[in-house]
């Protein structure tokens, strides 16, 4: 029995991580540690915080997400540093939730675990989902937020992105996406050569046009993310292989089977209270899809997982006060479960 | 007296950084005082976003990345030099 477990944990760190760790973790770690270290965020924030109407700032603040590659944790600094900076609570919740919900990392990882269509529809649940909880959270503390008075920020511009670096990671980009996408469904060393041609334009261009220097903090910026995601990774797929052996099926057909509003609840509600390290929900979801849950409330689930979690919640409570906390997380348990369901019944089918 | 603060809310790399800090500060043999803030209230009041921040007598001297202990130990050495 016990050993059945180890050995299904052991497949699945087999099926989930070694199979994906040169054509896509690679790739995926070099390019968030490229962000990190080439797109200015003195940019970023400027564009956040200055922001003059609102449909650009919640525009801004859902775009700069997806590169944010954070756990929840570095993201309520960065939401709440903005918020009392001046932006609005609308553009500042929708960076909390879009950063862990929707980054690149796991969408990438989305996509090679669960394939491309899951991805997208992720990301775009996951945006209009953002405008919702901004217009929510507009709307519910407008007294407020007429009350704040917003320092209008007018200065310079700064670059968010030197030429140079946009191409260095477009090619970083291309090495992650090309052997996944364009080789599909191929033999495995047909992959590892697409990635190991692209990786190395990626590299000739990095060593032509960059100085030693941004080089040596791009890969150390990498290493960060290996440092900090692999392990968590390791063993949250190693705790999804032995929960997949360990579920009796009837039950996850039960509570999770179809594409109905109480599954989609039920697992936006599992999601939303459990902690999930950033790309651990793709092979949790992945598992439980095996096992019988619906498609819909897959899509609930790989959002509101990473997206929410009870720490997260106190947190967020602690930061910008219980009553925005408890709006935020009511308005993300709705919209997660009416997702899941519009999407299982119309789209994912 | 050289004051090192560092902003982190407890991640991996705001400890990795309190460890170079720590270590920066042995090799330097200067007396600093070195302030670990986590909390995002006061991250927040003082206009932190991209953790770790590191600042050296109130001046921000890297954020957002975890400098090495030989950067930091210039940094105090700078700061503790006698004008």
């Amino acid at each position: 029995m016990l050993a059945d477990f180890l050995l299904a944990g052991l497949r699945a760190l087999q099926d989930y991580v070694v199979l994906h760790v040169v054509t896509c973790l690679v790739p995926a770690f070099l390019l968030a540690g490229g962000i990190v270290t080439f797109v200015s965020k003195e940019a970023l924030v400027s564009r956040l915080g200055a922001a003059a109407s609102r449909p650009a700032s919640f525009a801004t603040a859902a775009g700069a997400s997806v590169f944010l590659a954070a756990c929840s944790c570095t993201v309520i600094p960065v939401a709440s540093g903005l918020y009392y900076g001046g932006a609005g609570v609308g553009a500042a919740f929708i960076l909390l939730w879009v950063a862990p919900a929707a980054n690149l990392l796991s969408l990438v990882y989305t996509g090679t675990v669960l394939g491309a269509g899951m991805a997208w529809v992720r990301v775009l649940t996951a945006l209009a989902m953002a405008l919702a909880v901004g217009t929510v959270m507009t709307a519910a503390f407008r007294r407020e937020e007429t009350a704040r008075a917003l320092p209008a920020r007018q200065g310079a511009r700064a670059r968010l992105l030197s030429g140079t670096d946009a191409g260095l990671l477009g090619l970083v980009a291309v090495s992650l996406l090309a052997p996944n996408y364009l080789v599909g469904q191929g033999p495995y060393a047909h992959k590892v050569a697409v990635w190991a041609a692209t990786s190395a334009l990626a590299a000739g261009f990095a060593v032509w046009r960059k100085p030693r220097d941004e080089l040596a903090r791009w890969l150390q910026e990498t290493w960060w993310f290996v440092r900090i995601i692999v392990p968590l990774l390791l063993a949250g797929v190693f705790i999804v292989g032995v929960i997949g052996a360990a579920l009796p099926r009837e039950w996850i057909a039960t509570y999770l089977g179809g594409s109905g509003l109480r599954p989609s609840f039920l697992a936006t509600l599992l999601g939303s209270v459990s902690y999930f390290a950033t790309m651990t929900e793709a092979p949790f979801v992945h598992t439980l899809l095996g096992l019988g849950m619906g498609k819909g409330p897959a899509l609930a689930l790989l959002l509101a997982g990473p997206g929410l979690s009870l720490p997260n919640w106190l947190a967020i409570a602690r930061v910008f006060g219980p009553r925005k906390a408890a709006v935020y997380v009511a308005t993300i348990i709705v919209l997660g479960t009416l997702g899941g369901w519009l999407a299982g019944t119309f789209i994912l089918r | 007296m050289i004051q090192v603060e560092v902003f982190g809310p407890g991640c991996q790399r705001c400890k990795a950084t309190l460890e170079a800090v720590e270590q920066a500060v042995a090799a330097t043999g200067l007396r600093v005082a070195v302030v670990h803030v986590s909390d995002p209230v006061e991250m927040a009041r003082q206009r932190v976003l991209f953790t770790p921040v590191v600042r050296v007598n109130g001046e921000t001297k890297s954020t957002g990345r975890v400098p090495t202990p030989a950067e930091i130990a210039a940094w105090i050495a700078t700061a503790g030099a006698p004008s």
